[in-house]
């Protein structure tokens, strides 16, 4: 007998079903009046006796007493409808997924446990005596079984719907009294739960939910995100992002390990944050080997339980693509000089340069074609928009026809290049680029007069955002990053803008002049499809000449702003697909982008798309135009169920002509989704009792399931009817408060 | 042709010597690029001048210069033509180039100034007799793999080449002193050089007799100094004497075509450095 039936004489589910009576009053609410009437009169014939001596503390305990006495005399019941034994159906649906096995403690499992008390308690001993009882277990799917002897623990998914549809089947016709739910709570892979649960809702069976495991997994660190770009340049860092979280690790130091394709590459250190706040480390891993890579995270901390938890895999296509850089320099000076110098063993940028030497001489670099260039700034579409980039240095807007300015606008809104504008004599305002459209995609506002360049040092300074941004991290630990930073010699001039526009982003600024004016020397913003970058100085060269020739602080930072200025640009045929990694089964959507040489997208392409999977097989998809956006063409394929690394070479023909081809990957690996998340879900147990009328209980409380099962509504329920006149918790209130009156009229002289 | 000469050395020197048309705004701003005379030590009657030594050319503007005044810079071998080669030749890349330079005042720097890496263009005359410490090869090799660039000039026969090559070595002991190519990038920054072409002192070229200065060794040659990607770090005219001819460019006796050939080197040499 439990604390509460000693006091309540009842098990607390009674109370929860019964419905009170009395059975000497038509109706429960007449109690309260004449409840009321009782204590009013009481209290009269109360304060003659006691006048001024009575204490409204006297009157409370005494009406209290009387209510109390007037309750017991007027007989109440409660009123609760049980089954009747052995004339109904009990469902007892166990979960088998692997995630039953983790050892919340470090040495049990948790179908240990379960087992153990299933024993322990002879609860289906126990349930029988009061019930037919079905058992089924259930993981990915739903199965009928005859002995706890059967049970394996091995799904990789938890569906709870599964055994709700099969009881749904099976049972339907049956008089089902309740269904015993046990499991850890944690539905990776149910998708139309709802729907299942409607219909079993409508049947008012309550389910039972008993939950097994534990709320906080003790010592488990695991790896929930990995976000990494989808392509690099080959030789390039790409800056990957993995969120962690632990329980029961917080504050201790974690290491997250790098691979590529199996092979380690790194190791970065991490403290674990609090119990179950996620935690993010910015990784740099260098992209050095060209195709389809795999590069797994994986975090490592001593005492961690789960290892099936701590690793996830991010592909990565690296690209050895060539973009092309124009370089436009208005005059011969050494910051030209030294960009050029520093990307000159750049493997994959190229950068062709066009240097005004003398009016209307132009001296040509890192052109392959004689006649490239040859005829000054390209003047058709298709030739520009063949470059992924451009870089104006000092050189007058009116250096540029209407038409070339207004090209280099769609270069970046339609073609979707990058476009970079350096400090000098001839640029921003002093350029007179104010009223030209190149002051529209810039990401600073021009200053409306002709404002020359400020020469004077000043020192770059990083903002909050460019500590954090992968353009200025020379470094891939903070505090080194900070220091490089903190080291170079400072700038000799830059040009006065004015504010960052919205949606524009400052990189750095120069620390504050005497006036406490902090002037903006680096900044971008995304315009359109294209991205755009204001370098306000023409003097970082200073970087390279005043510092130690070994120290290639200077050729990181251009090779790095180059880089990123092309980095987004697409080519005139694409192809994507919404993630790297699917589970098997899961539906890749897959989207193609067509557009001809001018970047004018084209709705008319045939377009198709080849996947080839690890094994060499290969199908061929049709891919249709969405009719949502130009050029955008869409298709979609159910991911197989063979882990590996899929390839799609997507092709776009009009009429004869092949447009353009691209190739991308993507890998179907499955995850351990069970060792996710796997602490248990006692909310969406306790949910799923609330919305079924039945009760949650903890692994320990679950023998209380036999007893408390039996009180059902329904077609096979009976109503019992529960004296409440004889509760002992009423006698022990009685005695207490008259007691108590008592002793207070005592002192107070009326006893 | 001697009508002819006389008429191209009025327009050169016309182009030269002429003051802008109209003043620029920019010119506000400070000059991108200073010819540098790089000071060390040795030479005829020469002094080292070390960091605290004023530097010459303070005193002189480029403006003060006389027509056809040349030479009277002193102060030893590295001074030689001094400072009107320097200023004449600004004011020929100024007209001819988009270059914006200094032409205010000749300007130098010695080795050790702690500004010498502000000026990624050096110019050294009379090498052959230019005699470095360890700690100037030092600092002219860190200078050079840095980015910066040397013009050498006016060196004559077996025994200043054997100087100049000595220092070279010492400066750059795993990098060859190599002949230039005319089809080298170098030649052809700015104008197309086709040939080389031997550039006489002021006297040689006034008087018209040999255009050599040792017998030795009389043929021009020029050579040059490489990185790792193939940037020339130094260019060296070898039995030629650039700096007279840009010095004496407006004497009516130096002849035109020894000017001319040394501007369009010149030129193509401070383009070649600005851009590689």
């Amino acid at each position: 007998m439990s604390l509460f039936e000693f006091f309540f004489k009842y098990r607390p589910i009674v109370y929860e079903k019964g419905r009170l009576t009395f059975e000497l009053l038509a109706t429960k609410w007449l109690f309260i009046p004449i409840a009321a009437l009782a204590v009013i009169v009481a209290i009269y014939f109360y304060r003659r006796v006691a006048k001024e001596k009575l204490s409204p503390g006297m009157i409370v305990l005494r009406s209290v007493a009387f209510i109390i006495l007037l309750f017991m005399v007027l007989r109440p019941v409660l009123n609760v409808s049980q089954v009747l034994p052995q004339d109904s159906y009990m469902a007892v649906v166990i979960d088998t997924s692997e995630s039953m096995n983790i050892k919340d403690d470090g040495e049990t499992s948790r179908s240990q446990k379960l087992l153990k008390k299933m024993e322990e308690s002879q609860f289906l001993a126990e349930l029988s005596k009061r019930f037919k009882v079905r058992l089924f277990e259930f993981n990915k799917e739903a199965r009928r079984f005859e002995s706890t002897a059967e049970l394996r623990f091995s799904g990789d998914r938890t569906r709870i719907e599964a055994p709700i549809e099969l009881l749904s089947q099976e049972m339907g016709t049956l008089p089902l009294t309740g269904v015993t739910l046990i499991t850890d709570g944690v539905d990776n892979a149910s998708q139309q739960f709802n729907e299942a649960m409607s219909k079993l809702q409508k049947r008012k069976i309550p389910f039972y939910t008993v939950g097994v495991g534990s709320e906080d997994i003790t010592r488990d660190a695991e790896v929930i995100k990995v976000t990494a770009p989808r392509e690099m340049l080959k030789d390039s860092t790409a800056v990957v992002d993995v969120q962690f979280k632990s329980s029961g690790l917080s504050g201790k130091k974690a290491v997250i390990d790098v691979r590529e394709n199996g092979t380690f590459v790194k190791t970065q250190d991490v403290t674990l944050t609090a119990d179950n706040q996620v935690g993010e480390a910015s990784i740099d891993v260098p992209v050095k080997n060209e195709g389809n890579q795999i590069f797994s995270f994986a975090i490592r901390v001593a005492e961690d339980r789960i290892a099936e938890n701590n690793t996830l895999d991010s592909l990565i296509t690296v690209r050895n693509d060539h973009p092309k850089i124009l370089y436009v320099e208005g005059e011969p000076r050494w910051e030209y000089k030294f960009i050029r110098r520093s990307i000159v063993d750049d493997p994959n940028l190229v950068v062709e340069s066009m240097l005004r030497s003398s009016q209307n001489k132009y001296y040509r670099q890192g052109i392959e074609d004689k006649a490239t260039l040859e005829e000054g700034f390209p003047k058709k579409k298709e030739d520009l928009f063949g470059y992924s980039g451009i870089v104006v240095g000092s050189i007058e807007s009116t250096f540029f026809s209407q038409e070339q300015l207004n090209m280099i606008v769609e270069f970046v809104s339609e073609r979707g290049g990058g476009f970079l504008m350096l400090g000098g004599r001839n640029s921003f305002s002093s350029g007179r680029y104010q009223n030209t459209p190149i002051a529209d995609i810039l990401p600073v506002e021009l200053l409306a007069d002709r404002a020359m360049p400020v020469v004077d040092q000043v020192k770059l300074i990083l903002t909050d955002r460019g500590r954090t941004h992968d353009l200025m991290r020379l470094s891939g630990d903070p505090a080194t990053n900070n220091k490089i930073w903190g080291e170079l010699p400072p700038l000799e001039d830059f040009n006065r803008v004015g504010d960052v526009k919205p949606g524009g982003v400052v990189l750095a600024r120069g620390e504050p002049d005497k006036s406490g004016g902090t002037p903006i020397l680096l900044a971008f913003q995304r315009y359109g499809r294209g991205r755009t970058m204001a370098f306000m100085t023409g003097s970082s060269w200073h970087w390279q000449m005043e510092m130690d020739h070994e120290n290639q602080t200077h050729e990181l930072f251009w090779k790095q702003m180059l880089r990123w200025l092309v980095s987004a640009s697409p080519a005139a045929v694409t192809v994507t697909t919404d993630k790297d990694t699917y589970l098997p089964g899961e539906a890749v959507n897959i989207t193609g982008d067509v557009a001809d040489k001018t970047f004018k997208r084209l709705n008319n392409a045939r377009v198709t798309a080849r996947l080839t999977g690890p094994d060499g097989t290969n199908e061929t998809l049709a891919m249709d135009w969405s009719g949502l956006q130009d050029g955008s063409y869409q298709t979609q394929v159910n991911a197989s169920t063979k882990e590996g690394t899929y390839q799609l070479d997507l092709q776009a023909v009009v009429g004869t002509e092949t447009i353009g081809s691209y190739k991308t990957a993507f890998q179907v690996k499955d995850r351990p989704v069970e060792f996710y998340d796997a602490s248990l879900d006692a909310g969406n147990l306790r949910s799923i009792a609330t919305q079924t009328g039945g009760r949650y209980y903890p692994l320990a409380d679950m023998d209380d399931i036999p007893e408390d099962a039996i009180y059902v509504d329904g077609e096979n329920a009976f109503t019992e009817q529960k004296e409440l006149w004889d509760v002992p918790i009423l006698f022990m209130m009685l005695v207490v408060l008259l007691s108590g009156e008592w002793l207070w009229r005592k002192r107070k002289g009326l006893a | 042709m001697k009508t002819a000469s006389v008429a191209a050395l009025v327009i050169l020197a016309s182009a030269v010597l002429a003051m802008p048309a109209s003043p620029d705004p920019s010119s506000d701003v400070p000059p991108e690029f200073y010819f540098t005379r790089m000071i060390y030590s040795g030479g005829r009657g020469g002094f080292y001048i070390g960091d605290s030594s004023p530097r010459l050319g303070q005193e002189r503007t480029c403006a003060s210069l006389e027509a056809g005044e040349g030479g009277g810079g002193g102060g030893g071998s590295w001074a030689t033509d001094y400072p009107a080669s320097d200023c004449k030749f600004m004011w020929g890349v100024e007209r001819l180039t988009g270059v914006h330079v200094y032409d205010k005042t000749p300007h130098s720097v010695a080795i050790m100034d702690p500004e010498l890496f502000r000026f990624p263009y050096l110019y050294v005359v009379e090498p052959g007799r230019m005699r470095l410490s360890d700690e100037e090869v030092t600092r002219l090799r860190e200078y050079m793999l840095r980015g910066g660039f040397i013009h050498f000039d006016d060196f004559w026969g077996l025994g200043e080449r054997e100087n100049v090559e000595y220092e070279l070595q010492r400066i750059f002991p795993d990098h060859p002193i190599r002949q230039l190519e005319l089809k080298e990038e170098v030649f052809h920054t700015f104008f197309d050089v086709d040939k080389v072409v031997q550039i006489p002192n002021v006297s040689n070229g006034c008087n018209g007799g040999p255009t050599w200065e040792r017998s030795d060794d009389t043929v021009p040659r020029i050579y040059g100094v490489s990185d790792d990607d193939g940037r020339l770090m130094t260019v060296i005219t070898y039995n030629s004497d650039l700096g007279d001819a840009w010095e004496w460019m407006d004497r009516p006796c130096y002849p035109e075509v020894y000017s001319s050939q040394a501007y369009r080197m010149g030129i193509n040499f401070i383009i070649y450095s600005m851009s590689h």
